[in-house]
Formats: structure tokens, sequence, C-alpha cells
């Protein structure tokens, strides 16, 4: 299934603080869209915005052309979101927090799923341990387990190379790349604008709350990317 | 319905791992019940007049703890965004974490009676199904006002403090209700006697449950 999602004149305030500012784009089927920015740019707000969790206070988001707020729950099928947070149960172990994200998603034959995902985040050898005991590396690649579990259209990735080893970056960076190939897309996050821009087919850079700086992989090189960055950097401060 | 008994019994897995809330509201129920006896002494009659009361405010009180636990886990690695993502209809969260704390609830109250037959005397036996009835009918209507407002303290700095004092003024009807069956029943009255407080506890078990359904949505939302 090829899915494209447009945002269309997103705001979002919180406490009469501006932190979304009017933005809009297209994600097209396969593209990787890569957002990076200052702190307190609004990268996290709007990816929460995307994912459903915060409604925004103009503006639409649509999936295929539904309007998510508007359509079915359905349209939750289509996303995988990885957040800072883990949204994990740090009392269940690896299969029972992911066989509930499956039950929730109501998928039916989730046990070679789970066995499949745990075995791609090498996690598999600590799969009846409690999340409590693994390490923080660990903890974000099951985290990254529950995004994908689904086998979603779309991931929305924020800041997932946090807390990773080496291993762990290769791990993320093997399954984006799967994702990738499948002619799916990825909207993500990231302070690291090498790995950023490796993965990326459009940058963005969020400044204030807008998108300051745009541009195509094809047509930017990653010195005029950090660049950019740079600039709208020392322009906010 | 899936959904609702994969949130239900993900909420007893985590209690059957940890047990923090029975052992928790178990434990203060019980304290209360001693506390009570050792300061007062009660005679005979005053055993009598107060059990019905004692009984409903030991389980409200210790349920708040329950209750509190139930929301705060969620916010632990803000777990409760992992169920949000998911493609279903927000009152069925709701659903299944009223169900979860109803049973907690539940089995920690059928634990409890027992103490109140050796502190107080009641006759919990001669009338063991009808009392029974009546506390589950209560505690229906408790959990699911507390549910929903468990959902909404927990947002809160001080959600300790905030869901009883958001909770016991509501809860109020189903306290006086409960207590008035109680009382009429270990009395021996006829059904009839009480026809009127066993129908206001019908009525807001049935309010307290499709209203905070209806209005989850709105609890949860940031």
């Amino acid at each position: 299934m090829i899915v494209s999602l447009q945002a269309h004149h997103l705001e979002k305030s919180f406490q009469n603080r501006p932190v979304i500012r009017d933005i809009s784009f297209v994600l097209h089927p396969g593209e990787f869209l890569v957002i990076s920015g200052g702190n307190g740019a609004g990268k996290t707000t709007l990816l929460r915005l995307l994912a459903k969790l915060v409604k925004p206070d103009a503006g639409t988001i649509s999936i295929d052309g539904q309007d998510i707020w508007e359509e079915s729950d359905a349209v939750r099928y289509t996303l995988g979101f990885l957040s800072h947070q883990i949204y994990l149960y740090d009392d269940l172990n690896a299969v029972e927090n992911l066989r509930f994200t499956a039950r929730l998603f109501g998928m039916e034959e989730y046990h070679s799923r789970i066995t499949e995902v745990l075995q791609q985040l090498h996690l598999y050898h600590r799969q009846y341990d409690p999340v409590k005991t693994y390490s923080r590396g660990m903890q974000q690649r099951l985290a990254l387990g529950r995004a994908i579990l689904h086998d979603p259209d779309i991931l929305i990735l924020d800041e997932p190379f946090t807390g990773l080893d080496e291993a762990g970056v290769e791990i993320l960076d093997t399954l984006v790349r799967d994702h990738q190939r499948q002619n799916k897309s990825a909207i993500i996050v990231s302070h690291n604008l090498r790995a950023g821009y490796d993965l990326a087919d459009t940058l963005y850079i969020l400044g204030k709350g807008t998108i300051a700086f745009r541009g195509e992989k094809t047509q930017v090189s990653f010195e005029e990317y950090h660049s950019a960055y740079r600039g709208i950097l020392e322009s906010e401060t | 319905m899936k959904s609702i008994f994969a949130i239900l019994w993900k909420d007893l897995l985590l209690e059957l791992k940890t047990k923090e809330s029975f052992l928790s509201m178990l434990t203060f129920g019980l304290l209360i019940l001693v506390l009570f006896n050792f300061a007062f002494e009660p005679t005979p009659e005053m055993k009598r007049a107060i059990t019905p009361g004692l009984l409903w405010i030991t389980f409200l009180f210790s349920g708040i703890l329950g209750l509190n636990r139930s929301f705060s886990l969620e916010k632990e690695n803000m777990a409760i965004h992992g169920m949000l993502l998911a493609p279903i209809d927000r009152s069925l969260v709701f659903f299944g974490k009223f169900g979860a704390n109803l049973i907690i609830l539940f089995v920690t109250e059928l634990c409890t009676l027992p103490f109140f037959l050796l502190f107080l005397n009641m006759p919990l036996f001669e009338h063991f199904w009808l009392i029974l009835g009546i506390i589950l009918l209560g505690t229906i209507g408790f959990v699911s006002v507390g549910t929903l407002f468990s959902a909404m303290a927990t947002s809160t700095k001080m959600r300790e403090v905030m869901l009883p004092l958001l909770l016991f003024p509501i809860s109020t009807p189903i306290l006086l209700a409960g207590v008035a069956c109680v009382r009429d029943i270990l009395a021996g009255e006829a059904f009839a006697e009480y026809r009127h407080w066993f129908s206001l506890l019908v009525a807001f078990d049935v309010i307290f449950l499709v209203v905070p359904s209806l209005v989850f949505e709105y609890a949860i939302e940031e």
C-alpha cells in the first residue's frame, strides 16, 4: 500500500505561546523526510501532531486524503511512532509489551511477527526479562520494535539514535533501510546532522515553529545543509 | 472488545507481577478497621450502627490508593501514549482500565470482608450474596467515575491530593445508597424497604458508566 501524508497550515500553541506556526508540507510515498532544528524549534510537537497525539489549533493533517481527526481511528494503522519516551511498561517483559501492542492493533497472528522483530532488534535472548532490567539502548531498540511491529507505511521517529551504541545504530539503520526499500516513508527528527543527511531524501530545518529551510538532498550538499543549520541557530540566539 | 480485554489483561498482569495496588489497598483497609476498633472499643449496639458506614468508608479510602496507581503506571515512560497511538476508540481505553480497576478493588474488598466479621461481628454469612451484590454495584459506580478522575488527576502535579478531592464529593450518592442498602439488609429488612436506595445505586451506576466513557477522550487529551 502506498501512502502519502499532507500537513496543511498547521498551528499549535501551548499557554498562548506559539510552538508550530503555519507549517505545510507533503510527504510522498517512499520519501524520507529528515527534520532538524535547535531546542524548542517545535520538532517534537510537530511529530506529536502528525502521530495524532496532540490536536492542532488550526490546519489539517491528512493521510491519502483522509483527515486524521475527521476520519476513523483506522488511519493510525498507517503510522508507527517512536518518541523520546519508550511507551513501554517496565514490569512487563519484551514479549508481553509487544503482545499488548499487537492486540491493540488488532493483529491476528502476532507470535511469529514478535519473534521476527525481536530477532531483528537483537533482543530475542532477553525476550522474557522485564524491560526495567534493560539498558537505555536496549529499551530504545524495543521501543523501535513497538513502533514497527504492525508494519506501518509511515514511520515517525523522534531522535531515534538516542541512547544507541554503535551496534544499535547499525540495527536501526538496517531496519530503516528495509523500510525504505519497501517504498515506505519516514519522518525523522535528528540532531545528528550527518546521520540524518545520509538517510534523507528531503531536509527541513525548523526555526521558531516554522520551516526555515527546505531542500532536496540531490540539490543540497551536506556542507550547505550544515551551514544553513548553523545560520538558523545563530539567528535564534 | 478485544482491545478492552487487552488493556484489562495488561493491567491485571502488571498487578499480578507487582501486587502494589492489592497489597497497599488491603493493608490500608485493615489498618482503618483495626485503628477504629482500638480507638472506640465499640459496644455491640454501636457495632451494628456503624458497620455499614465503616464498610463503605474502608472500601472508598482504600480504593483511592488503587485508582491513583492505575494511571500513574501509565505515566511511567508515558506508556499511555502507546495505547493512544493504537487504532481504537479512546472510550475502549476507559473500559479496559475500568474493568481492571474493578476486578482489583473487588478482590481486595472480598479479602477485607472476613475482617469485618472478626472485628465487628458483622453477620456476613446470613446475607452474603445480597451484601456482595450491593458491594459490587457500589464499586462499579465508584470505580467508573474514579477511573475518569484518575486519568484527569494524573496530569496534575498534586495527583494524590487531587483524586480524593474530585472523587469523594461526586461519590456521595453511591456512599449514601450503599450504606443504606447494607444497613437495611443487615437489619433483616425486606427489599421493599430499601428499594429506593437500590434504585438510586443502579441509576448512579448507569450514569457513572455512560458519562465517563463519553468524556474520557477529553480527560486524557493534553
